[in-house]
This record gives C-alpha cells, structure tokens and sequence, in this order.
C-alpha cells in the first residue's frame, strides 16, 4: 500500500511540475516578446524634394516642387510660420489646399488618393494654396510615402528629408 | 518532552501553510503586474517603451508660446512639459487649456500653445497610447525620450 501510493505521489508531482513550468514560460514568452525591437518605419536614405519656385499672390501661395531624389513619393507635409523669431514652422497648409491639383491625406498633401507613390524621381508638380495667414516667412516640406512594412502599407513621413525654405509672402 | 514534541508540529505546520500563502501571494501579485503592465503599440505588437525611442519631435520656444511639430511616424496622444526654473521644476501638460488637437499630434502634426510658468528650460516628454489586455491606456515616456526647450 505504502509503495503504492509513493509511485502515484511521484507521478502526479512530474505532472504538476512540467504543468507549471509550461504555463509559467508561456507567460514569460508572451510578455518577453514585446520587448523584441521592430524595424521602426523609415524613409530610405535617397529620398529628397526641392522647391523649385514659388509665387505669392492675394493671400495665395503657387509652389512647385521637384522630386529630386532616387525613391516615388506620395506626397508631403506642409507647414509655414509667419513669426521671424519662431524657429519651427507650426501652421499646417494642407488645409489651405486648393484641390485639384493634389488631394488631402490626413494632414498631407499627396498628388492623387489611393496608396501609390506618384510622384516620380524628376517629376514636377504644382499646388495651389488659398487663404493664406498673413506674412508667411518660413516654409517647410517633408516628404512623406507609402511603404510596405509587414505585409500593410503605411503612410511613412520621411523627416530626414525635411526641407526649410525662407519665402517672402506680404 | 512529549507536551514540547507536541506542540512543534503544530507550529510548524502553521508556519509552512503561512509561508506558503505568503509567497504564492507574492508570485501571484508578481505574475498580475508583468500580465497588465504589458502595454503594446502597432499591430507589430511592440512594447511601447521602445516605441518612445522611435517618436520624432522638433520643438521650440519664443514670446510665451511653445511650438512643437512631431516630424515622426509615431503619433503623439499628449506632452507632459517639466518646466525647471532656479531651483524647482513643475509640469503641467501641453494644450490642458482645451487648445490641444483632439487626436493628439498625428504625423505631421503641429502644436502651438502658451506656457505661462516662467521657467528657464521645458522638458517636453510624450505621452502616448497603447493596448492592454483590458484596453486602451496612455503611457508617459521616461525623461530621456524627451526634447529641451531652452525658454531664454
């Protein structure tokens, strides 16, 4: 009896212990693999734009932009500031898009909906803006593009190729 | 001999049943905290403090008014600003007067807004939003994911 009941005490305490241990590494996994870095979503390095030219006119601003760089692009984030002493541009012109050409995408001005980049290395495009605030001094772009990243395609702002242009818009 | 012989297995039963509830509590408390404070961002599942490297600010100061733009892919829910003058600090957050966009700064987005404590210098450390088994929940980045903002 005695020995008996030894051999299904021994049994049932492998069964608890490999249980436990089972259940305690699923747990440990679960939570150690959020800790594991994903690819953070970047630009590759050859995107670039140039504003070409620009004309202000009655509260209306006339850019071209130039896709100077070796990657398609969706289109591109636009902000302005009309305070000399104020370094970063905070004033979101997307809003003042005077559509077509270009659509809104969020806060983004892309060339046409739907997830493609057509903007083409070489390709120029103008865009119009109305109702400007008065005394635009600063501009800036940053380029933005549709990129497949695990299997989805995301819309990636591309701030190492932002660009800072000093305009004169009274 | 025998009164002593006793009473010691008593006690000691008692002590092992106290020291095993005590430490299955502690387990347990241990397990529930690692289970909940798991807080993801993304559908790539990834921890959000290591989101809070990937946040992109630029950010400035001029006549009363901070200027922030997130140049990111990370969409920011709030600022917490740490403002430190002589001495002393306080914080405050970013926008709490109503003038903070209601989806928080999304890529591209831009904020400007007053700062009325003086002070020589804001820390402006993002606050962000991730999943939880239970939900949505804001997390304040640790300081050194923020930027400084000199106010002189």
């Amino acid at each position: 009896m005695v020995r008996n009941k030894k051999a299904v005490s021994a049994i049932i305490g492998y069964v608890l212990l490999v249980t436990m241990g089972i259940v305690m590494s699923v747990i440990v996994y679960n939570y150690l693999k959020t800790y594991v870095p994903a690819d953070a979503l970047e630009c590759p390095g050859g995107v670039s734009i140039v504003l070409k030219d620009y004309n202000c006119s009655t509260n209306q601003l006339n850019i071209t932009l130039k896709n100077n760089g070796k990657f398609n692009l969706a289109g591109f984030f636009i902000h302005a500031s009309n305070n000399t002493e104020q370094k970063i541009a905070t004033i979101d012109l997307s809003k003042n898009l005077n559509q077509p050409p270009g659509e809104i995408y969020g806060s983004a001005v892309v060339v046409t909906l739907g997830n493609e980049n057509f903007m083409k290395p070489g390709n120029e495009n103008g865009y119009i803006f109305d109702n400007l605030p008065p005394n635009i001094e600063l501009i800036e772009f940053i380029p933005a593009r549709f990129q497949e990243e695990n299997n989805k395609i995301r819309f990636v702002s591309c701030s190492g190729a932002k660009i800072t242009e000093k305009i004169n818009c009274n | 001999m025998r009164d002593k012989k006793g009473l010691s297995p008593v006690i000691a039963t008692v002590l092992l049943i106290a020291i095993v509830i005590v430490i299955g509590l502690i387990v347990f408390l241990w397990f529930r905290g690692i289970t909940e404070e798991a807080i993801t961002k993304f559908d790539t599942n990834t921890n959000i403090k290591l989101v809070c490297e990937d946040v992109a600010l630029e950010a400035g100061y001029s006549g009363g008014y901070v200027h922030v733009s997130n140049i990111g892919n990370v969409p920011v829910y709030k600022l917490k600003a740490k403002i430190t003058s002589e001495g002393s600090y306080s914080t405050e957050f970013l926008g709490d007067d109503g003038s903070w966009p209601e989806t928080g700064l999304t890529q591209g987005g831009t904020y400007s807004g007053i700062i009325s404590t003086p002070g020589e210098e804001i820390l402006l450390i993002p606050v962000l939003i991730g999943s939880t088994a239970t939900g949505e929940k804001a997390y304040t980045c640790e300081d050194r994911h923020g930027i400084y903002v000199s106010m002189s």
